[in-house]
Protein backbone atom coordinates (compact mmCIF):
# COMPACT_ATOMS: atom_id res chain seq x y z
CA UNK A 1 0.00 0.00 0.00
CA UNK A 2 1.53 3.63 -1.03
CA UNK A 3 1.83 6.00 1.66
CA UNK A 4 2.20 9.60 1.06
CA UNK A 5 5.57 11.27 1.83
CA UNK A 6 5.92 12.67 4.62
CA UNK A 7 7.37 16.26 5.65
CA UNK A 8 11.26 16.85 4.99
CA UNK A 9 11.43 18.70 8.40
CA UNK A 10 10.19 16.41 11.18
CA UNK A 11 11.92 13.48 9.74
CA UNK A 12 15.14 15.08 9.14
CA UNK A 13 14.68 16.48 13.00
CA UNK A 14 14.42 12.89 14.56
CA UNK A 15 16.58 11.25 11.96
CA UNK A 16 19.32 13.76 13.17
CA UNK A 17 18.62 13.84 16.87
CA UNK A 18 17.99 9.79 17.31
CA UNK A 19 20.96 8.90 14.91
CA UNK A 20 19.02 6.96 13.12
CA UNK A 21 20.93 6.08 9.77
CA UNK A 22 18.42 6.77 7.02
CA UNK A 23 15.68 8.67 5.96
CA UNK A 24 13.27 5.43 5.75
CA UNK A 25 13.83 4.70 9.18
CA UNK A 26 13.00 8.29 10.43
CA UNK A 27 10.26 8.15 8.54
CA UNK A 28 8.64 4.58 9.44
CA UNK A 29 8.85 6.01 13.03
CA UNK A 30 6.81 9.49 12.44
CA UNK A 31 5.26 7.36 10.69
CA UNK A 32 4.53 4.73 13.48
CA UNK A 33 3.81 7.39 16.69
CA UNK A 34 2.05 9.77 14.71
CA UNK A 35 -0.66 6.70 14.27
CA UNK A 36 -0.30 5.40 17.42
CA UNK A 37 -1.54 9.03 18.10
CA UNK A 38 -4.68 8.52 15.86
CA UNK A 39 -6.05 5.71 18.60
CA UNK A 40 -5.95 8.00 21.68
CA UNK A 41 -6.35 11.72 20.96
CA UNK A 42 -10.59 13.02 20.81
CA UNK A 43 -10.80 14.77 17.44
CA UNK A 44 -10.31 18.40 18.70
CA UNK A 45 -6.44 17.69 19.49
CA UNK A 46 -6.36 15.42 15.63
CA UNK A 47 -7.28 18.44 14.04
CA UNK A 48 -4.96 20.94 16.56
CA UNK A 49 -2.18 18.62 15.38
CA UNK A 50 -3.27 18.47 11.89
CA UNK A 51 -3.25 22.47 11.99
CA UNK A 52 0.56 21.99 12.81
CA UNK A 53 1.53 19.83 10.68
CA UNK A 54 1.86 19.75 6.70
CA UNK A 55 -1.47 18.05 4.76
CA UNK A 56 0.91 14.98 3.80
CA UNK A 57 1.07 13.77 8.04
CA UNK A 58 -3.05 14.21 8.36
CA UNK A 59 -3.47 10.54 7.13
CA UNK A 60 -1.37 9.23 10.09
CA UNK A 61 -3.46 11.39 12.78
CA UNK A 62 -6.61 10.21 11.02
CA UNK A 63 -6.15 6.51 10.72
CA UNK A 64 -7.90 6.08 14.31
CA UNK A 65 -11.11 5.03 14.97
CA UNK A 66 -14.16 7.77 15.20
CA UNK A 67 -13.32 8.22 19.21
CA UNK A 68 -9.73 7.57 21.34
CA UNK A 69 -9.51 4.29 22.76
CA UNK A 70 -9.63 4.73 26.31
CA UNK A 71 -8.02 1.02 27.48
CA UNK A 72 -4.39 1.56 25.40
CA UNK A 73 -1.64 2.00 27.96
CA UNK A 74 1.56 2.53 27.57
CA UNK A 75 2.86 -0.39 26.71
CA UNK A 76 0.38 -1.20 23.57
CA UNK A 77 1.42 2.61 22.32
CA UNK A 78 4.84 1.58 22.05
CA UNK A 79 3.81 -1.00 19.67
CA UNK A 80 3.42 0.96 17.16
CA UNK A 81 7.30 2.03 17.13
CA UNK A 82 8.35 -1.55 18.64
CA UNK A 83 7.95 -3.05 15.10
CA UNK A 84 10.54 -0.98 13.53
CA UNK A 85 13.36 -1.70 16.25
CA UNK A 86 15.87 -4.78 16.21
CA UNK A 87 13.95 -6.95 19.15
CA UNK A 88 15.82 -10.26 18.66
CA UNK A 89 19.60 -10.96 18.36
CA UNK A 90 21.62 -13.44 16.73
CA UNK A 91 20.32 -17.30 16.74
CA UNK A 92 20.40 -18.72 20.67
CA UNK A 93 22.63 -22.31 19.76
CA UNK A 94 21.68 -23.76 22.80
CA UNK A 95 17.91 -23.23 23.14
CA UNK A 96 16.83 -23.35 19.62
CA UNK A 97 14.85 -20.33 18.40
CA UNK A 98 16.26 -15.96 17.94
CA UNK A 99 17.64 -14.15 21.18
CA UNK A 100 14.84 -11.73 22.34
CA UNK A 101 16.51 -8.33 23.12
CA UNK A 102 12.77 -7.01 23.28
CA UNK A 103 13.46 -5.69 26.91
CA UNK A 104 16.37 -4.10 25.47
CA UNK A 105 13.98 -2.16 22.95
CA UNK A 106 12.09 -0.67 24.96
CA UNK A 107 13.93 1.38 26.51
CA UNK A 108 14.88 2.86 22.98
CA UNK A 109 11.71 2.34 21.72
CA UNK A 110 10.60 4.84 24.92
CA UNK A 111 13.58 7.00 23.53
CA UNK A 112 12.13 7.56 20.41
CA UNK A 113 8.39 8.19 21.35
CA UNK A 114 9.85 10.98 23.13
CA UNK A 115 11.46 12.58 20.15
CA UNK A 116 8.75 12.43 17.67
CA UNK A 117 6.48 13.83 20.11
CA UNK A 118 8.98 16.69 21.17
CA UNK A 119 9.16 17.72 18.13
CA UNK A 120 5.58 17.69 17.64
CA UNK A 121 5.37 19.54 20.44
CA UNK A 122 7.62 22.37 18.57
CA UNK A 123 5.22 22.67 15.81
CA UNK A 124 2.12 23.52 18.31
CA UNK A 125 1.35 26.01 21.09
CA UNK A 126 2.32 25.36 24.34
CA UNK A 127 -1.54 25.26 25.22
CA UNK A 128 -1.73 22.71 22.46
CA UNK A 129 0.72 20.74 23.04
CA UNK A 130 -0.48 20.06 26.44
CA UNK A 131 -3.91 19.21 25.70
CA UNK A 132 -2.12 16.70 23.53
CA UNK A 133 0.16 15.25 26.18
CA UNK A 134 -2.65 15.33 28.28
CA UNK A 135 -4.68 12.78 26.40
CA UNK A 136 -0.93 10.56 26.28
CA UNK A 137 -1.34 7.09 28.47
CA UNK A 138 -0.60 7.03 31.79
CA UNK A 139 3.20 6.41 32.02
CA UNK A 140 4.02 7.44 28.72
CA UNK A 141 2.63 10.90 29.37
CA UNK A 142 5.24 11.41 32.29
CA UNK A 143 8.10 10.69 29.82
CA UNK A 144 6.80 12.84 26.88
CA UNK A 145 5.80 16.57 29.38
CA UNK A 146 5.78 18.82 26.98
CA UNK A 147 7.28 21.40 29.52
CA UNK A 148 10.42 19.51 28.73
CA UNK A 149 10.53 20.14 25.30
CA UNK A 150 13.68 21.50 23.60
CA UNK B 1 -8.91 3.97 34.11
CA UNK B 2 -12.42 3.54 36.09
CA UNK B 3 -12.12 2.78 39.75
CA UNK B 4 -14.20 -0.72 39.23
CA UNK B 5 -11.64 -1.67 36.69
CA UNK B 6 -9.45 -1.65 39.64
CA UNK B 7 -10.68 -4.26 41.12
CA UNK B 8 -9.27 -6.69 38.56
CA UNK B 9 -6.02 -5.32 38.58
CA UNK B 10 -2.71 -6.47 40.37
CA UNK B 11 0.19 -4.39 41.20
CA UNK B 12 2.30 -7.03 39.41
CA UNK B 13 4.09 -6.25 36.14
CA UNK B 14 3.27 -8.24 33.21
CA UNK B 15 6.87 -9.37 31.75
CA UNK B 16 5.48 -9.10 28.06
CA UNK B 17 7.17 -7.50 25.46
CA UNK B 18 6.68 -3.76 25.55
CA UNK B 19 4.72 -3.01 22.57
CA UNK B 20 3.13 -6.53 22.86
CA UNK B 21 -0.69 -6.97 21.83
CA UNK B 22 -1.64 -8.87 25.48
CA UNK B 23 -1.57 -5.79 27.30
CA UNK B 24 -4.65 -4.78 25.13
CA UNK B 25 -6.12 -7.64 25.30
CA UNK B 26 -5.38 -8.08 29.32
CA UNK B 27 -7.09 -4.51 29.76
CA UNK B 28 -10.15 -5.57 27.20
CA UNK B 29 -10.77 -8.77 29.47
CA UNK B 30 -10.38 -6.42 32.63
CA UNK B 31 -12.83 -3.91 31.20
CA UNK B 32 -15.65 -6.31 29.75
CA UNK B 33 -15.57 -8.34 32.89
CA UNK B 34 -16.35 -4.79 34.77
CA UNK B 35 -18.79 -3.65 32.25
CA UNK B 36 -20.83 -6.89 32.76
CA UNK B 37 -20.83 -5.96 36.65
CA UNK B 38 -18.97 -9.72 37.04
CA UNK B 39 -17.04 -9.48 39.94
CA UNK B 40 -13.45 -11.43 40.70
CA UNK B 41 -14.80 -14.22 42.66
CA UNK B 42 -17.21 -14.65 40.17
CA UNK B 43 -14.95 -15.43 36.86
CA UNK B 44 -12.42 -18.02 36.31
CA UNK B 45 -9.69 -17.61 33.56
CA UNK B 46 -8.26 -20.62 32.17
CA UNK B 47 -5.42 -20.90 30.17
CA UNK B 48 -2.67 -22.84 28.55
CA UNK B 49 0.92 -22.18 28.04
CA UNK B 50 2.38 -19.35 25.76
CA UNK B 51 3.24 -15.81 26.35
CA UNK B 52 -0.20 -14.94 26.56
CA UNK B 53 -1.28 -17.83 29.09
CA UNK B 54 0.26 -15.76 31.64
CA UNK B 55 -2.40 -13.71 31.46
CA UNK B 56 -4.45 -15.20 34.37
CA UNK B 57 -1.39 -13.64 36.39
CA UNK B 58 -1.92 -10.06 35.96
CA UNK B 59 -5.43 -10.19 36.65
CA UNK B 60 -7.29 -10.50 40.11
CA UNK B 61 -9.79 -13.54 39.91
CA UNK B 62 -10.03 -17.48 39.92
CA UNK B 63 -7.31 -18.38 37.87
CA UNK B 64 -6.13 -21.74 36.19
CA UNK B 65 -2.94 -22.44 34.18
CA UNK B 66 -3.15 -26.04 32.88
CA UNK B 67 -0.81 -27.68 30.58
CA UNK B 68 -0.12 -26.54 26.61
CA UNK B 69 -3.33 -26.94 24.68
CA UNK B 70 -5.63 -28.29 27.77
CA UNK B 71 -7.95 -25.10 28.76
CA UNK B 72 -10.74 -25.79 27.16
CA UNK B 73 -10.54 -28.94 29.10
CA UNK B 74 -9.98 -27.86 31.91
CA UNK B 75 -12.53 -25.41 31.50
CA UNK B 76 -14.96 -27.63 30.51
CA UNK B 77 -14.82 -29.36 33.97
CA UNK B 78 -15.12 -26.16 35.78
CA UNK B 79 -17.95 -25.69 34.59
CA UNK B 80 -19.84 -28.57 34.70
CA UNK B 81 -18.57 -28.36 38.56
CA UNK B 82 -19.95 -25.06 39.09
CA UNK B 83 -22.09 -23.69 36.34
CA UNK B 84 -22.36 -20.49 37.99
CA UNK B 85 -18.92 -19.07 37.26
CA UNK B 86 -18.43 -17.19 34.29
CA UNK B 87 -15.50 -19.60 32.71
CA UNK B 88 -13.17 -17.49 29.99
CA UNK B 89 -10.00 -19.17 27.99
CA UNK B 90 -7.33 -17.07 27.26
CA UNK B 91 -4.80 -19.11 25.33
CA UNK B 92 -2.68 -18.37 21.88
CA UNK B 93 -3.05 -19.89 18.17
CA UNK B 94 -0.64 -22.80 18.80
CA UNK B 95 -1.93 -23.86 22.15
CA UNK B 96 -5.67 -23.36 21.07
CA UNK B 97 -5.38 -24.38 17.15
CA UNK B 98 -2.41 -26.46 17.40
CA UNK B 99 -1.34 -28.37 20.87
CA UNK B 100 -5.41 -28.54 21.50
CA UNK B 101 -6.31 -28.41 18.70
CA UNK B 102 -8.45 -31.59 18.96
CA UNK B 103 -10.44 -30.00 22.52
CA UNK B 104 -10.65 -27.17 20.14
CA UNK B 105 -13.32 -29.13 17.93
CA UNK B 106 -15.18 -30.92 20.38
CA UNK B 107 -15.93 -27.91 22.40
CA UNK B 108 -16.88 -26.33 19.98
CA UNK B 109 -19.39 -28.75 18.86
CA UNK B 110 -20.26 -29.61 22.82
CA UNK B 111 -21.38 -25.91 23.30
CA UNK B 112 -20.53 -25.69 27.34
CA UNK B 113 -20.85 -21.74 28.15
CA UNK B 114 -17.38 -20.82 27.47
CA UNK B 115 -15.86 -17.45 26.45
CA UNK B 116 -13.18 -18.76 24.54
CA UNK B 117 -10.33 -16.14 23.63
CA UNK B 118 -7.26 -16.85 20.90
CA UNK B 119 -4.44 -14.30 21.59
CA UNK B 120 -3.42 -15.20 17.56
CA UNK B 121 0.28 -13.06 16.82
CA UNK B 122 0.53 -16.35 14.59
CA UNK B 123 3.73 -17.44 15.96
CA UNK B 124 5.04 -19.67 19.15
CA UNK B 125 6.86 -16.83 21.00
CA UNK B 126 7.17 -17.69 23.71
CA UNK B 127 9.72 -20.44 22.61
CA UNK B 128 11.29 -18.31 20.47
CA UNK B 129 9.74 -17.82 17.09
CA UNK B 130 8.53 -21.50 15.66
CA UNK B 131 5.92 -21.46 12.95
CA UNK B 132 1.91 -22.54 14.31
CA UNK B 133 -0.86 -23.05 12.43
CA UNK B 134 -1.95 -19.55 11.64
CA UNK B 135 1.08 -18.69 10.62
CA UNK B 136 0.75 -17.35 6.91
CA UNK B 137 1.90 -19.59 4.21
CA UNK B 138 5.83 -19.56 3.22
CA UNK B 139 6.94 -17.10 6.34
CA UNK B 140 10.07 -17.80 7.39
CA UNK B 141 9.92 -18.57 11.24
CA UNK B 142 13.19 -20.53 13.12
CA UNK B 143 11.22 -23.71 12.22
CA UNK B 144 10.89 -22.71 9.23
CA UNK B 145 13.77 -21.86 7.43
CA UNK B 146 12.72 -22.15 3.39
CA UNK B 147 9.23 -20.71 4.27
CA UNK B 148 6.26 -22.91 6.05
CA UNK B 149 5.14 -25.26 3.23
CA UNK B 150 1.08 -25.46 5.04
CA UNK B 151 -1.47 -23.50 4.45
CA UNK B 152 -2.59 -21.71 7.53
CA UNK B 153 -5.64 -22.86 9.96
CA UNK B 154 -8.20 -19.95 9.46
CA UNK B 155 -10.22 -20.68 12.61
CA UNK B 156 -13.49 -18.82 12.17
CA UNK B 157 -13.99 -21.02 9.18
CA UNK B 158 -13.11 -23.69 11.25
CA UNK B 159 -15.67 -22.68 13.88
CA UNK B 160 -18.38 -21.77 12.06
CA UNK B 161 -17.76 -25.93 9.67
CA UNK B 162 -17.83 -27.18 13.44
CA UNK B 163 -21.29 -25.45 14.34
CA UNK B 164 -20.07 -23.07 16.78
CA UNK B 165 -23.24 -20.43 18.15
CA UNK B 166 -20.75 -17.65 18.42
CA UNK B 167 -17.63 -16.00 16.47
CA UNK B 168 -15.80 -13.42 16.41
CA UNK B 169 -12.45 -11.49 15.31
CA UNK B 170 -11.08 -8.71 17.28
CA UNK B 171 -7.58 -6.68 16.97
CA UNK B 172 -5.38 -6.27 20.12
CA UNK B 173 -4.60 -2.95 18.94
CA UNK B 174 -8.22 -1.75 19.67
CA UNK B 175 -8.79 -2.97 23.16
CA UNK B 176 -12.04 -0.70 23.58
CA UNK B 177 -13.86 -2.52 20.40
CA UNK B 178 -12.37 -5.90 21.49
CA UNK B 179 -13.65 -5.68 25.14
CA UNK B 180 -17.33 -4.82 23.44
CA UNK B 181 -16.94 -8.27 21.61
CA UNK B 182 -16.14 -10.18 24.77
CA UNK B 183 -19.28 -8.79 26.57
CA UNK B 184 -20.89 -9.82 24.01
CA UNK B 185 -19.24 -13.23 23.87
CA UNK B 186 -19.59 -13.89 27.94
CA UNK B 187 -23.44 -12.88 27.26
CA UNK B 188 -23.58 -15.60 24.97
CA UNK B 189 -25.59 -18.84 26.67
CA UNK B 190 -22.88 -21.05 25.00
CA UNK B 191 -19.16 -21.79 23.75
CA UNK B 192 -18.14 -18.48 21.59
CA UNK B 193 -14.89 -18.04 20.20
CA UNK B 194 -13.31 -14.62 19.91
CA UNK B 195 -9.92 -14.75 17.15
CA UNK B 196 -8.01 -11.60 18.17
CA UNK B 197 -5.20 -10.36 15.82
CA UNK B 198 -2.49 -9.72 18.01
CA UNK B 199 0.56 -8.20 16.78
CA UNK B 200 4.24 -9.80 18.14
CA UNK B 201 6.85 -7.22 17.93
CA UNK B 202 9.52 -9.84 18.23
CA UNK B 203 8.97 -12.51 16.33
CA UNK B 204 6.35 -11.77 13.89
CA UNK B 205 7.50 -8.72 12.19
CA UNK B 206 5.37 -8.47 9.43
CA UNK B 207 2.10 -8.38 10.66
CA UNK B 208 2.48 -5.45 12.49
CA UNK B 209 0.12 -2.95 14.26
CA UNK B 210 0.18 -0.76 11.25
CA UNK B 211 -0.20 -3.95 8.59
CA UNK B 212 -3.52 -4.37 10.57
CA UNK B 213 -4.10 -0.93 10.66
CA UNK B 214 -4.27 -0.71 6.76
CA UNK B 215 -6.71 -3.92 6.17
CA UNK B 216 -9.06 -4.41 9.12
CA UNK B 217 -12.77 -2.98 9.00
CA UNK B 218 -15.65 -3.28 11.41
CA UNK B 219 -18.29 -5.74 10.28
CA UNK B 220 -20.85 -3.83 12.25
CA UNK B 221 -20.22 -0.68 10.44
CA UNK B 222 -21.36 -2.51 6.94
CA UNK B 223 -24.82 -4.08 7.56
CA UNK B 224 -23.25 -7.19 8.12
CA UNK B 225 -26.50 -9.58 9.61
CA UNK B 226 -24.15 -12.23 11.89
CA UNK B 227 -27.62 -14.52 12.04
CA UNK B 228 -27.04 -15.46 8.68
CA UNK B 229 -24.61 -18.87 8.15
CA UNK B 230 -23.95 -17.89 4.22
CA UNK B 231 -23.08 -13.98 5.43
CA UNK B 232 -20.83 -15.37 8.16
CA UNK B 233 -19.23 -18.06 5.74
CA UNK B 234 -18.27 -15.41 2.99
CA UNK B 235 -16.87 -12.75 5.70
CA UNK B 236 -15.19 -15.70 7.85
CA UNK B 237 -12.93 -16.58 4.53
CA UNK B 238 -12.03 -12.77 4.01
CA UNK B 239 -8.36 -12.17 4.74
CA UNK B 240 -4.88 -10.86 3.48
CA UNK B 241 -6.76 -7.63 1.20
CA UNK B 242 -9.34 -6.83 3.89
CA UNK B 243 -10.02 -8.67 6.68
CA UNK B 244 -13.15 -8.05 9.12
CA UNK B 245 -13.32 -7.79 12.72
CA UNK B 246 -16.31 -8.15 14.73
CA UNK B 247 -19.10 -10.47 15.23
CA UNK B 248 -19.09 -13.44 12.40
CA UNK B 249 -22.02 -15.27 13.59
CA UNK B 250 -24.33 -15.48 16.73
CA UNK B 251 -26.81 -18.06 16.62
CA UNK B 252 -29.42 -17.59 19.35
CA UNK B 253 -31.85 -20.44 20.88
CA UNK B 254 -29.35 -23.48 20.96
CA UNK B 255 -29.20 -24.95 24.41
CA UNK B 256 -25.60 -24.82 26.26
CA UNK B 257 -24.38 -28.47 27.17
CA UNK B 258 -24.88 -28.24 30.97
CA UNK B 259 -28.12 -26.75 30.74
CA UNK B 260 -29.40 -30.19 29.46
CA UNK B 261 -27.53 -32.23 31.73
CA UNK B 262 -30.40 -33.55 34.19
CA UNK B 263 -27.51 -34.03 37.29
CA UNK B 264 -27.02 -30.35 37.42
CA UNK B 265 -30.55 -28.96 36.52
CA UNK B 266 -30.27 -28.99 40.70
CA UNK B 267 -27.95 -26.19 40.53
CA UNK B 268 -24.37 -26.30 41.11
CA UNK B 269 -21.89 -29.13 41.73
CA UNK B 270 -20.23 -27.28 43.93
CA UNK B 271 -23.00 -25.75 46.38
CA UNK B 272 -24.27 -29.37 47.35
CA UNK B 273 -23.56 -30.80 50.05
CA UNK B 274 -20.14 -33.87 49.97
CA UNK B 275 -21.10 -37.29 50.98
CA UNK B 276 -21.37 -37.84 54.08
CA UNK B 277 -18.42 -39.68 56.01
CA UNK B 278 -20.56 -42.82 56.25
CA UNK B 279 -21.38 -42.79 52.19
CA UNK B 280 -17.59 -42.42 51.48
CA UNK B 281 -16.47 -45.05 53.59
CA UNK B 282 -18.95 -47.44 51.75
CA UNK B 283 -18.15 -46.30 48.78
CA UNK B 284 -14.49 -47.19 49.88
CA UNK B 285 -14.70 -50.18 51.21
CA UNK B 286 -16.36 -51.63 47.83
CA UNK B 287 -12.61 -51.35 46.19
CA UNK B 288 -11.10 -52.58 48.78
Amino acid sequence: MVQPQLDDDICDAVQGRASLPGKAEATELVQGVLQALAYVLPPEQIAAACACLPGDLHWCLRCGPATPDPLIDSELFLGWVMSSLETTGGSDRTLGGEDPLASLAADEARYRVQLVLEELWRRMDAEQARACAACLPPGLADAVDPRRRK
Amino acid sequence: MSDARDEFDLALKPTWCPGCGDFGILSAVKDALTTLAISPHEALVVSGIGCGSKLPDYMHANGFMTLHGRPLAVATGAKLANHALHVIVVDGDGDAYGIGGNHFIHTVRRNPDITHIVEDNQIYALTKGQYSPTTPQGKVTTTSPEGAIERPVNPVALALAMGATFVARGFAGEPHHLSGLIQLAIRHPGYALVDVLQPCVVFNRAQSYDWYRQRIYKLEETGHDARDPAAAGTVAREWEERIPIGVIYAEEGVPAYEAQLPALQPGPLTARAGPSATRFEQLIARFR
